[in-house]
């Protein structure tokens, strides 16, 4: 059984991926590090970034072991800066 | 309480006085401004980027959480998005309370989480040409 997840890039992660967002399949029990794998290997510019990548399910700051559900949003973003 | 994100200059009276009540000795406000330099950069403006959802549900968990540690009255918080030129408020934070000790404590709270927690981000436009992210 295949997932499929919504992930949002914001700011230099935006602009790295050249997208907004984008949906991507994913295999059943996957984890949020898992997804990152993928992101990585599709967008390879990721591979060189050696800042922090913070992750969001649903629009909660969500750990690298989290198993992914099918319609989940995931989040993926730099540090913030805001104030 | 409340949190807002708008692309709007922020009506600081207006929310000094929504923060205002009888059971409140003590209003304290904190306005964090655009500066020309970024380290050594210099910048003519800032651009501010919000994962909205996200971000509003972090600020009032934040309020929610400075209301229970802290025992102050009200807690307010509005953060700009969009482009900000120099000296502009990007967010301004209202606490009023009985006593002073607990706003200042509960207003330095608020914006030192937000800057580690609300997914928002600056972005500087630089006086020489280019633009960088934080």
């Amino acid at each position: 059984m295949k997932l499929k997840v919504k992930i949002r890039y914001f700011a230099l992660y935006r602009d790295l991926s050249g997208k907004s967002d984008e949906t991507m399949d994913l295999k059943d029990g996957s984890t949020l590090d898992s997804l990152l794998d993928e992101v990585r290997e599709s967008h390879p510019i990721f591979r060189k970034q050696s800042g922090e990548f913070l992750l969001a399910v649903n629009e909660e700051y969500a750990a690298p072991e989290t198993v992914l559900k099918d319609g989940d949003e995931v989040a993926i973003f730099p540090n913030v800066s805001g104030g | 309480m409340f949190a807002r994100i708008q692309k709007e200059r922020i009506d600081l009276s207006d929310l000094i006085e929504s923060t205002r009540n009888a059971d409140s000795g003590a209003l304290v406000t904190f306005q964090g401004t655009v500066r020309r330099f970024s380290g050594d950069t210099e910048v003519v403006s800032l651009h501010y980027e919000a994962y909205e959802d996200m971000a509003l549900k972090k600020m009032n968990q934040i309020i929610k959480d400075t209301v229970d540690r802290f025992g102050v009255n009200d807690v307010n918080v509005v953060h700009r998005i969009g482009d900000l030129s120099l000296t502009e408020d990007s967010v301004v934070i209202c606490v009023s309370s009985e006593h002073r000790g607990d706003a200042f404590k509960a207003c330095r709270h608020v914006i030192d989480t937000i800057k580690t927690e609300v997914p928002i981000w600056k972005q500087d436009i630089i006086a020489s040409g280019g633009k960088k992210w934080h």
